[in-house]
């Protein structure tokens, strides 16, 4: 599987003018793929260069060079200043993920194959919910949590994560189920099975792409995010490590090497989930699968 | 042994399993009870997080309030936070200028080539892991960091632009050109998120589907057009949806380079400096989330119910 599909598949139209237009289809789409990947990767290549350098030569007018001699330093110090925050972030991150994907997928599931007379308003008054503005409903949260008393606990925080990603997890898990085949979901019914089980064995091993776009989403979303941790959760210890990102570089003395190190650092986790779980996702649908 | 009573597409009575002699029967209706249970909950707590806080924000927003004192502190004004905010405020007007031309080039910039890469990741071309980690990389970073670096990329003195194009333009500092800037690296994160969600449609897609169009003769760029796009017609709604947030919500960038001030005014930045700053305005920043949010919803409505309306009827 080197070249498109459809190349292969259309052998029989291989005249040769349209072979090379096609050749030369691949070699634009090639070359486009390198220069955006140059453009993307370009501030990465920043970070990393001068984290691995040492306090010294890791200045704004030397940026662009790479280390003259590499130090580890700076990587060691941000792990030293981050990790504990870190942990913090996965024990929040961890379960905000799996729960919102999971709840996302049933309410999908449920806006998709189980419309009633109103569903479609009650979707639209779930949607709408995700325009509010964070800044506008800060105030009313907190006091919210503060008298269901998960105010400043982790716990809080993933509540508020669970429910303000609802919206957009619902909506691609709901997007998703609408376009598998309805005769799939009656041949379930047909051979006895409940609404559950048609969706635990038929509907979701057909969604692996959307699992997994909505959980690398969700992982990405809740571990960058700042503005509800430092409200929902006070307590510096128990924050998040984009705080403690926030205060590498508040310092009056700044050691750019740490700071750079620290920004690829908290990046790290999220690298992670992307590359484990693309590996699913590159698979896509089993081929065949929804053969109708 | 099925009963009509087990009709689950249609049928309007969810509530109401009705009882029948089958043990099946019952099982699906404690299936439904827990189904119903596990959308309602969270779709309880959704009001009780977002829609709630959201309406006491319009109350808010008729009053004058510094948020410190209780509730009996709050006193008010009637529309004076909307007159003020329209009238005196100078930031306002550029503020939501900058944020409509936020959401028109990341939709008219980032969603054609979130596409197109997509598209190209999705032939399975040599090395298109690395160059999908690559395109999503800047998704990875907080939008913190990415604001940072790319201060550094547009320094005057030192950044790469300048000296790659020998030239000394101030890029974030000249008022008439910073937004363009910052629209720019705005792009460059969320093109990673189109790509994908639209990656993920287009392996969604069936390939016997591709196959089949390709096997009638269609070229690829029909084929595209009316085998694939049409299926992927879903996942545009989820863009749409994701990409008038993303400039709804775009705040940490500026922030981190100039506080969004001097050409980089946003609301959300206006927003969080009345309610969140020394001199608390809660009832004025109430004001101006309510304005965000009226001015989001608007498109968002009209697209989504026509569109959800159709779809039903279909």
């Amino acid at each position: 599987m080197t070249s498109p599909t459809t190349v292969s598949q259309i052998k029989n139209r291989n005249t040769g003018l349209w072979r090379r237009i096609k050749h030369a289809n691949a070699w634009t789409a090639w070359f486009m793929l390198v220069a955006m990947a140059i453009f993307f990767l370009l501030p990465v290549y920043v970070l990393v260069m001068n984290g691995l350098k040492d306090p010294a030569s890791a200045e704004l007018s030397q940026m662009w060079r790479p280390p003259s001699t590499w130090s580890w330093g700076g990587f060691s110090e941000a792990w030293e200043r981050l990790s504990p925050s870190m942990i913090n972030s996965v024990t929040l991150v961890v379960p905000a993920t799996v729960i919102s994907t999971f709840i996302g997928s049933v309410n999908g599931y449920f806006f998709a194959k189980w419309k009633f007379k109103g569903s479609e308003y009650l979707l639209m008054l779930l949607l709408f919910g995700f325009f509010i503005p964070y800044q506008a409903v800060l105030l009313p949260l907190v006091r919210f949590l503060q008298w269901t008393g998960l105010y400043g606990s982790v716990w809080g925080l993933i509540l508020t994560h669970v429910i303000y990603g609802l919206p957009i997890t619902t909506l691609i898990f709901r997007n998703h189920f609408s376009t598998l085949p309805h005769g799939l979901f009656e041949a379930a019914k047909v051979d006895g099975a409940g609404p559950f089980r048609t969706f635990w064995s038929v509907m979701l091993p057909l969604s692996v792409p959307s699992i997994v776009v909505v959980a690398i989403f969700q992982f990405t979303n809740i571990w960058n995010e700042f503005l509800f941790a430092v409200t929902v959760v006070p307590n510096p210890e128990a924050q998040p490590v984009t705080v403690a990102l926030n205060n590498l570089s508040g310092n009056f003395s700044v050691d750019w090497n740490v700071v750079m190190a620290g920004a690829v650092t908290a990046a790290l986790p999220t690298a992670l989930v992307y590359i484990f779980l693309g590996r699913f996702f590159v698979k896509g649908v089993t081929a065949g699968a929804i053969k109708g | 042994m099925k009963s009509s009573a087990t009709k689950l597409t249609d049928s309007d009575d969810l509530m109401t399993p009705k009882a029948a002699p089958v043990r099946r029967s019952r099982r699906r209706a404690s299936d439904r009870l827990s189904l119903i249970s596990m959308v309602g909950f969270p779709a309880f707590l959704h009001i009780g997080l977002v829609w709630i806080p959201a309406l006491l924000s319009v109350i808010l927003s008729f009053t004058r309030w510094n948020g410190i004192g209780g509730v009996d502190n709050i006193e008010f004004v009637g529309i004076d936070n909307y007159k003020s905010i329209t009238t005196i405020n100078t930031e306002f007007v550029p503020a939501l200028t900058n944020n409509v031309l936020w959401l028109v080039v990341l939709m008219a910039v980032s969603t054609p080539l979130g596409l197109l890469l997509a598209v190209l990741l999705d032939k399975n071309l040599k090395g298109g892991r690395f160059y999908q980690s690559a395109l999503y990389m800047p998704v990875m970073l907080s939008l913190a960091v990415v604001g940072f670096i790319w201060e550094l990329i547009y320094s005057r003195e030192t950044g790469v632009i300048n000296a790659a194009l020998g030239s000394d333009v101030d890029w974030l500092g000249n008022q008439s050109i910073n937004i363009w800037a910052i629209l720019v690296a705005a792009i460059w994160r969320h093109t990673g998120y189109v790509m994908i969600l639209y990656l993920a449609g287009l392996k969604g897609v069936d390939k016997s589907l591709k196959e089949a169009a390709a096997i009638d003769g269609a070229s690829s760029w029909q084929a595209f057009r009316d085998v694939v796009f049409p299926v992927m017609k879903p996942v545009n709604i989820v863009i749409l949806v994701i990409t008038t947030i993303e400039s709804l919500r775009a705040f940490d960038i500026v922030d981190v380079i100039n506080g969004g001030r001097f050409g980089l005014e946003l609301i959300s930045v206006l927003i969080t400096r009345n309610v969140g700053g020394a001199a608390s305005r809660v009832g004025y920043g109430s004001a101006l989330a309510v304005i965000l949010m009226v001015v989001s919803l608007v498109p968002i409505i009209s697209f989504l119910s026509t569109n959800l309306r159709k779809e039903q009827a279909s």
